[in-house]
């Protein structure tokens, strides 16, 4: 996985041979270019500047296929979508009558402004808290990441129908509530900072979780995450501990991301993990991030969740897990925002703390049924505990119960390999 | 050795919206097909912009022939072959056809340095 594409250079090669474009050139001259003219022409002209920026794609294609790619291809196709916009604006009648100067003054490009701010901008744009939930990530996708609508149907499981649909539905929704990057002000993007954060940390599990079948779909969502969480680590209005720790967050789960899966597809559990295979130019960073977090005085729950992926991750064996520092964050994080799934992830914590008895204690004392009806990570864990205290019946009703209620295949599967692995009941039990 | 000029033709009736991925993917088999030609490659040559004119022999300008015609002229790359033969062999791994383009390929007739 690749973290720096934003201070990268676009062209690789130069002095030694023809130039070539770094991994996803396009794609996120894509997000750049529509946020750089969407803030400059409007959001009521979304649609204009993805026709211009696509056609300016097409024509790096035909002519750099040929000449080769250009010293500058950024600003080549900055130009070149810059200036069919205006041509095109200009001879729109309804465009026409609004006056050139009107004009020249909505458009005309800010003395501070920069690229970088016109990302962000449009990152808040699109993870507004008016777009529908289940637009946001198809929008993120396609704005932000540059992905064709194909493409997003194929990472988020739906057809591409249905990801137009929600596309649409989601600027029409922009378009009502009149929001515009350009006038965004600090203050909204700070009071927003906690949602768009969100907003990234689900594309990331979107594609972290095995519910994306395709490797290279997957391994593509988390690195779009990290781009985009990185945008927020850089800008001087975002930056600061939340960001920090979002990073660290998102790359310690990145570098154990090849490491979670074997080569059938099925889920490895963090004790079968080959450590070996973690990615430790990732790690580094993820510490690093951690040790920008942990300098600002505020406490997030992405300080407590990268908190105990750094005490995963800081072992070089599952046995020398340092259970009371990761029971300490799971106390933590179920402070700052107790939800269930939480929980039940510190009575998992508690269990290898202090013991089987303690885990369940924790775990019945989650006050949720939903949780313990329909989640089934909480039979899961109930199976494990009960196992552990040789209850192998409960143990067996409750892996049954989690085989029903997981969602995909690989988890099945996962279940199912408990399963095979339970001590049969030797009739003298319950 | 003779040279010859490639006409791209891409096939504008069948051409969907590539996404930026799938561009940045055609362009780099463009590059591998030029890296495979060598020394074969004359001059890449250059994309052909789709807007045009023709001026017509009574002095009239039209909008052009490509109005209608389901193939454009995209660009035009010089190469050189032994025979027209062999440029057609070099023309089949041009990665054109993949979206549905062809190539119009004419020898030069301009004679070579060495005759």
């Amino acid at each position: 996985m690749n973290v720096n594409h934003i201070e990268e250079p676009a062209v690789a090669g130069g002095d030694t041979g023809p130039r070539q474009l770094v991994d996803h050139f396009f794609r996120h001259e894509y997000a750049q270019l529509v946020a750089t003219l969407t803030r400059r022409f409007g959001v009521r002209h979304w649609e204009l500047v993805e026709d211009v920026v696509q056609s300016a794609l097409q024509r790096a294609l035909s002519s750099w296929s040929l000449k080769g790619i250009p010293e500058n291809p950024s600003g080549w196709l900055h130009r070149v979508a810059a200036n069919e916009a205006i041509d095109r604006l200009r001879r729109d009648t309804r465009w026409g009558s609004l006056g050139e100067e009107q004009w020249e003054h909505e458009s005309k490009p800010t003395e501070e402004h920069s690229f970088h701010d016109d990302l962000i901008r449009m990152v808040f744009v699109c993870c507004d808290p008016c777009v529908p939930p289940e637009s946001q990530i198809a929008l993120a996708l396609k704005t932000l990441c540059g992905f064709g609508n194909q493409e997003i149907a194929r990472a988020l499981l739906t057809t591409e129908a249905s990801v137009a649909k929600r596309i649409t539905r989601a600027k029409q929704r922009l378009r009502d509530e009149s929001v515009e990057p350009a006038r965004l002000t600090e203050t909204e993007i700070v009071e927003r900072l906690p949602h768009v954060q969100a907003v990234i940390y689900l594309l990331f599990n979107e594609g972290y979780s095995s519910s994306v079948a395709d490797k290279f779909i997957r391994e593509e969502l988390c690195e779009e995450a990290v781009r985009l969480a990185f945008v927020l680590a850089q800008h001087e209005i975002t930056a600061g501990g939340r960001s920090a720790a979002l990073m660290a967050l998102l790359l310690f789960h990145s570098a154990r991301l090849d490491a979670r899966i074997d080569e059938h597809g099925a889920i490895l559990l963090l004790k079968e993990q080959d450590r070996s295979t973690w990615d430790l130019r990732l790690l580094q960073e993820a510490f690093r991030w951690f040790g920008e977090a942990n300098r600002s005085d505020e406490v997030t729950r992405y300080h407590a969740e990268a908190w105990i992926a750094s005490e995963h991750c800081r072992v070089q064996d599952f046995k020398d897990t340092d259970w009371q520092r990761i029971a300490q964050g799971y106390d933590l994080l179920c402070r700052i925002e107790g939800s269930p799934v939480h929980q039940l992830n510190r009575a998992i914590a508690i269990g290898y703390r202090d013991g089987p008895e303690a885990g369940m204690a924790a775990l019945s004392e989650i006050d949720s049924e939903l949780l313990s009806k329909d989640y089934y990570l909480w039979h899961a864990t109930h199976a494990d505990l009960a196992k552990q205290l040789g209850d192998f019946a409960a143990a067996r009703d409750s892996l049954n119960q989690a085989w029903q209620l997981a969602p995909t295949r690989a988890e099945k599967e996962l279940i199912s390999r408990k399963l095979d692995q339970l001590p049969e009941e030797h009739g003298n039990g319950g | 050795m003779a040279k010859f000029m490639f006409v791209y033709r891409d096939n504008i009736e069948e051409q969907p919206d590539y996404s930026p991925e799938q561009i940045q993917t055609q362009m780099q088999k463009w590059g591998v097909w030029f890296t495979e030609l060598g020394d074969k490659l004359v001059d890449g040559g250059d994309g052909l912009l789709p807007a045009g004119k023709v001026l017509n022999g009574d002095g009239t300008v039209t909008d052009g022939p490509f109005i209608e015609a389901k193939e454009l002229v995209g660009g035009f790359s010089i190469l050189e072959a032994d025979s027209l033969d062999a440029a057609i062999e070099l023309a089949r791994s041009c990665p054109i056809a993949e979206h549905g383009g062809s190539i119009e390929i004419r020898e030069l007739a301009g004679y070579s340095a060495e005759m």
